[in-house]
């Protein structure tokens, strides 16, 4: 009896060191798929969201304001993620429950959502705080209590800098979209000394874009900045801004805003003869109901972004999104927008974290298992890399073109093209120092020319 | 000049669609006494349906637009049965919560059927522009302008010289007394709801063709209509048309001349001088009440 109970132990230690095995090979290949077979231990930790057989994490988003067109798409992404993550058994044999919490885009609902998920209702991990101003709000909590915040759909540099090390941000920056949008569009009109306005249609904020960053950037390379056109949410028309935009005559045009009040500032200039200088704009703009309600912009019309819509061509990942989208019952008008892939993104590296973290996990050691995510290739956006001193997940970005054929858009060339331009981020060196406009590779253009 | 020319005709074209929201409100007000705050709402309700009719149903788009004015106007008989006419001879607040919890409900049921992504409108007239004398006209500029005045003459001719419309002043006058002389109540309120709701279809399908994207931030067109009431009056066709011509061409020169922010103060700030200096508008009529 002795000898078999040996044997047992024996036998039982080889089974487990060869699943942990076998699933530590799984996970390096391929986006985490966690086994079932991996059962946690017997450990819970209530006070911060773990349970035996169930991990809390929480979701704050616009649901009902001004921002759902971006919003829920991004949150809907996150459920698909989770959701296959949950058939296949989950993390470590507990599944992952999301509370969700409407925001509303205000920073008073938002805070309350915070503090619910922080206290009364508390949660391992929190997917939000897109709302710039609710960030703002919130960081000082978020640094005091070390509450792990994930992909976020907006990054303010104050959220980065100085170091928070439970912000892990996964939106592309200002600074690195202005990196690759102004050197893109001076490389494609040949004029390193274009003048320049930028546009910033329907948000509340994001003045900034246009004024620093996109400004100091013309002005380096020896351009002229033309300067910056606002519409708030609420202008129903367009023509008196357009119209001073027109009478400036802009070699280029930069574009921060709403799909509607882009829509409707482009009708504008297009009313007023500006039809055939480049457009090239960042976030919500890359929409296809943009460029497919001003057609006169069609051919002149880009976007920088570090997400592919699932739909697009040459997208490794896609495939396996559009599967799980359509399994959770998404239809295609919400899994193709870029925003899904972004809230997808966030599901597969928080995740990443999770599975890194180990099964006894915490708020503490889920930072340490995502701070350990490096080149994390997720098939739809840059690779992911966080580290000990670093949480900017995503640096690279590269513009895209809306193809008629397709009706969506097409990367223009890959995003390791583009490394050079984004070498320095701003949020971290407030320097642009080593960005040239010339960053650009000639190749790029080409394989413009050929499509 | 050539700026202030520009921005007066672009005002006056934005103004046109304020103008035929305002005036849906002012024909329900003026047969009803109602005040209908969820006219906004009723707009995108009409933008949305045209793109179901124009998308899904390939409807040709002026077909598509016929068929969604009556279909609205169907629906304004709908709430008329359901939600107004059991609250007659409630007091007007009352009612007006009603309207307001009924833009609510709206809201939520075409977040719930059409989701959050906004929808291409397509329109045959949505872009097309040309330049006369140095200004640039857009032709869906002329069309929107057209449909305002063709509106205010047809309501005005209505109003004055059908049974129907005399029926609707009588009844906004005294119900008391235009149901003793005869006049079916029910019906005038019915029909008024009717038209109103047709007329905030039309005007969210002229919009979502100005905008070439329905979007839920097609609502916030039904506030701007407050100012155009007050200052055209709030029982007067032309008065509605007007008021919201002066509103557009407010908040273009307010844009144009000291930046986007400044047209609501502009429009707003004229509804505050209105209320001060003749608080019944261009157009209405004081009343003169005797004790």
């Amino acid at each position: 009896m002795h000898r078999h109970r040996w044997s047992g132990v024996l036998l039982g230690t080889l089974a487990a060191s060869a699943s942990v095995l076998g699933f530590t090979a799984a996970s390096a290949a391929s986006p985490a798929k966690p086994s079932h077979h991996v059962r946690a231990a017997a450990y819970s930790n209530p006070s911060q969201g773990v349970l035996a057989k169930q991990l809390n994490v929480g979701i704050i988003s616009d649901e009902t304001g001004p921002t759902t067109a971006t919003q829920i798409p991004w949150r809907d992404g996150i459920d698909t993620y989770l959701r296959l993550i949950n058939k296949q058994g989950g993390v470590y044999g507990r599944k992952i429950v999301v509370d969700q919490c409407d925001e509303q885009y205000q920073v008073a609902p938002a805070m309350v959502c915070y503090k619910t998920m922080t206290s009364s209702s508390p949660q391992l991990a929190i997917m939000g705080l897109n709302d710039s101003d609710f960030q703002a709000a919130a960081m000082p909590l978020v640094r005091q209590q070390r509450m792990p915040i994930v992909g976020a759909e907006s990054t303010n540099q104050e959220s980065v800098n100085p170091f928070a090390p439970s912000f892990f941000a996964l939106e592309c920056t200002y600074p690195a979209q202005a990196d690759v949008s102004v050197a893109f569009g001076m490389g494609l009109i040949h004029n390193y000394h274009a003048s320049a306005v930028s546009l910033v249609l329907g948000v509340a904020s994001g003045l900034e874009y246009g004024n620093t960053y996109i400004k100091e950037r013309v002005l380096k390379a020896g351009g002229k900045y033309l300067g910056t056109f606002a519409l708030p949410p609420t202008a129903s028309n367009a023509d008196a801004e357009a119209q001073q935009v027109a009478a400036l005559h802009p070699q280029l045009i930069f574009m921060h805003g709403s799909p509607e009040s882009s829509i409707l500032f482009l009708k504008s200039l297009a009313k007023f003869g500006v039809k055939k200088t480049p457009i090239i704009g960042i976030f919500a703009t890359e929409d296809p109901t943009v460029a497919k309600a001003v057609p006169a912009y069609e051919k002149y019309f880009y976007a920088v972004n570090c997400y592919d819509g699932a739909n697009q061509p040459n997208v490794p990942g896609g495939h396996g999104l559009i599967k799980a989208a359509k399994a959770a019952g998404y239809p295609a008008s919400i899994y193709t927008s870029t925003n899904f892939t972004n809230g997808y993104v966030v599901g597969e590296t928080l995740v990443q974290g999770l599975l890194n973290a180990g099964p006894k996990v915490n708020r503490a050691a889920l930072v340490n298992g995502l701070a350990k995510i490096k080149n994390f290739d997720t098939g739809l956006s840059p690779t992911v890399t966080f580290g000990p001193r670093n949480r900017i997940g995503i640096q690279e970005v590269r513009p895209y073109k809306f193809d008629p054929k397709f009706g969506t858009f097409a990367g223009v060339g890959q995003y390791a093209q583009y490394a050079a331009c984004v070498a320095d981020n701003e949020y971290i060196t407030n320097s642009i120092a080593k960005w040239s406009p010339r960053c650009v590779p000639s190749s790029v253009y080409a394989s413009l020319k050929k499509a | 000049m050539t700026k202030f020319v520009q921005l007066l005709v672009s005002g006056i074209a934005l103004g046109s669609i304020y103008g035929l929201v305002a005036l849906g409100i002012v024909l329900v007000f003026k047969a009803t006494r109602l005040f209908n705050f969820a006219q906004g709402f009723l707009m995108l309700v009409g933008a949305y349906l045209a793109t179901t009719a124009i998308g899904n149903l390939h409807l040709p788009f002026w077909g598509a637009a016929a068929a969604v004015v009556a279909a609205m106007a169907v629906l304004g008989l709908v709430l008329y049965w359901i939600v107004v006419k059991p609250l007659i001879g409630r007091p007007t607040l009352v009612v007006v919560m009603v309207t307001i919890a009924l833009s609510i409900v709206i809201s939520a049921v075409l977040a719930m059927v059409y989701g959050p992504i906004d929808r291409v409108f397509p329109s045959p007239v949505s872009s097309r522009s040309f330049d006369v004398l140095g200004i640039r006209v857009a032709l869906l500029d002329i069309v929107v302008f057209a449909v305002a005045m063709g509106c205010v003459v047809l309501f005005t001719l209505f109003f004055r010289f059908t049974r129907l419309g005399l029926e609707m002043r009588a009844s906004a006058e005294s119900i008391e007394a235009a149901a003793l002389s005869g006049v079916n109540a029910s019906r005038v309120f019915a029909v008024a709801l009717a038209i109103g709701t047709a007329l905030a279809a039309l005007g969210g399908i002229l919009l979502a063709s100005e905008q070439s994207v329905v979007s839920t931030s097609l609502t916030d067109i039904g506030y701007v209509a407050f100012p155009a009431i007050v200052i055209g009056g709030l029982e007067s066709v032309p008065g509605a048309i007007v008021g919201g011509i002066v509103v557009g061409v407010l908040e273009l020169m307010g844009s144009g001349y000291f930046g986007a922010t400044a047209s609501n103060v502009l429009a707003y700030g004229a509804l505050l001088a209105m209320l001060v200096i003749r608080p019944y508008g261009l157009f209405g009529e004081r009343d003169i009440v005797r004790v």
